[in-house]
């Protein structure tokens, strides 16, 4: 039952690590949304200006 | 590289399943995820990328215009920089649960009861199996990638310029030497293992003959973890660790690619020599000046200087170069290895050490090791 128990907390500390491991995954993930996220702002206000430009053509 | 879980299940021994269906449910979900880690990685990487794609099919702009976006906002650089730091990370983790399931395992042997307490972690070695063997893949496809990079570094027009400037102009020798080197970092074989077996493979090697194991574990007790990686200029072979550790793997093939001859040219000595900056740390001294690790970590600052887009490797070397590379230095953006060369290179050396130096060889110690 002891070496259970140690067993178990071995399991513990291992789930501690990957959860440790998907945090930082999860604010990489954001990170890399944010950045996405003003790319996807400068296209499309290039869209317009290009837009713009037509029309005033 | 393979899908994780197919490998599993053709690697699977028949005689293994049996044990397999025994063990219990919290050690097949453990398994599960441990070794769905990488697939977080490779998920993040994959998210990010179609996103990309996607933006860039509805946007209807021209490729030129979405060129002068991207380079605006570093987007290749910055969405690189994120997957290498997943990885990173990814190997980081996976370094801790090994080592949380190797210690694990030695109390259970140590407590007395080693039968038991081996019928109670067969899950335990498989995930440790598991998880070495991924380690080893992620860090040998990796070394492989860096070593490629290199090669094309070495044989490139603008290398063979810079040689042949150390041999005052001799086109000849210095073709032999890029030749040479070209050879070295080709033929060098890469041993993968932990960060403890490379600090006992380190101990082994470092007075004039080889230790055995078992006393460089005992004197491996008092010693501290410095060493990440080092190369072995008499087995030619760099000994690297599991996992993604892109700086270290770099470092050790270009020793690989020098092989510790001595054929420096000996302005570049006095060069290297001349324009040490020192720490006024006896021990970071005595390493930090050895020529073979100068010109190791000005080489890597070349490459980063070129994929950091501040400077190709052909172009000259100003003051403005220097300008942008200690604006990076003070943002903390610049990697270890070009940050303690930076540290220990008087400021008026800057543009005679890159503009005249490619890459030579100097007589180095039998092991390299960095810290």
């Amino acid at each position: 039952m002891k070496k259970l128990m140690f067993k178990d907390k071995i399991a513990l500390l291992i789930r501690r690590i990957i959860g440790g491991y998907s945090n930082h995954i999860g604010k990489l993930e954001n990170e890399q949304n944010k950045l996405i996220d003003e790319f996807v702002l400068k296209l499309e206000e290039k869209k317009k200006e290009n837009l713009r430009r037509e029309i005033d053509k | 590289m393979f899908k994780l879980d197919e490998n599993f299940q053709t690697k699977k021994d028949p005689s293994v399943g049996s044990n397999k269906l025994e063990r219990g449910f919290a050690e097949k979900t453990l398994e599960k995820d441990v070794l769905g880690m990488e697939d977080k990685a490779l998920e993040l990487k994959k998210r990010g990328d179609a996103r990309l794609e996607e933006a860039l099919e509805l946007c209807g702009l021209e490729t030129e215009q979405i060129a002068r976006i991207k380079k605006e906002l570093k987007i290749d650089e910055k969405m690189r920089d994120i997957n290498i730091r997943a990885n990173n990370s990814l190997a980081r983790a996976f370094h801790f649960v090994k080592k949380t399931i190797t210690v694990g395992l030695a109390f259970l042997a140590f407590s007395g009861d080693a039968m038991t307490g081996q019928a109670q972690t067969d899950g335990y070695e498989k995930i440790l199996e598991e998880v070495t063997m991924r380690m080893k893949e992620i860090a040998s496809d990796s070394a492989k990638e860096i070593r490629r990079t290199l090669q094309e570094h070495i044989a490139s027009k603008e290398y063979l310029d810079k040689l042949a400037l150390e041999f005052d102009g001799d086109l000849g020798m210095a073709e032999d030497a890029q030749k040479r080197r070209l050879e070295y970092l080709t033929s060098t074989s890469s041993e993968f293992m932990s960060y403890d077996d490379i600090q006992i493979e380190m101990t082994r090697r470092e007075g004039s003959f080889e230790i055995p194991r078992w006393l460089a574990e005992l004197s491996f007790i008092k010693k501290d973890f410095k060493t990440v990686a080092f190369y072995s200029t008499s087995e030619h072979s760099a000994f690297l660790p599991l996992g993604e550790n892109r700086e270290a793997v770099e470092h050790e093939l270009l020793h690989a690619s020098t092989k510790g001859r001595k054929d420096i040219s000996g302005t570049a000595k006095k060069m290297l020599r001349d324009s040490y900056d020192p720490l006024h740390d006896e021990e970071s001294d005595r390493y930090h000046i050895n020529p073979t690790e100068r010109l190791v970590r000005k080489q890597m600052l070349d490459l980063e200087m070129e994929e950091l887009g501040i400077k190709g490797y052909g172009e000259k070397f100003t003051h403005d170069h220097y300008e942008t590379l200690i604006d990076l230095y003070n943002k903390g953006e610049l990697s270890q290895g070009a940050r303690e060369f930076i540290e220990t290179t008087k400021a008026e050396y800057f543009e005679e050490i890159f503009n005249g130096i490619a890459g030579f060889s100097f007589d180095s110690p039998e092991v390299e090791n960095i810290s």
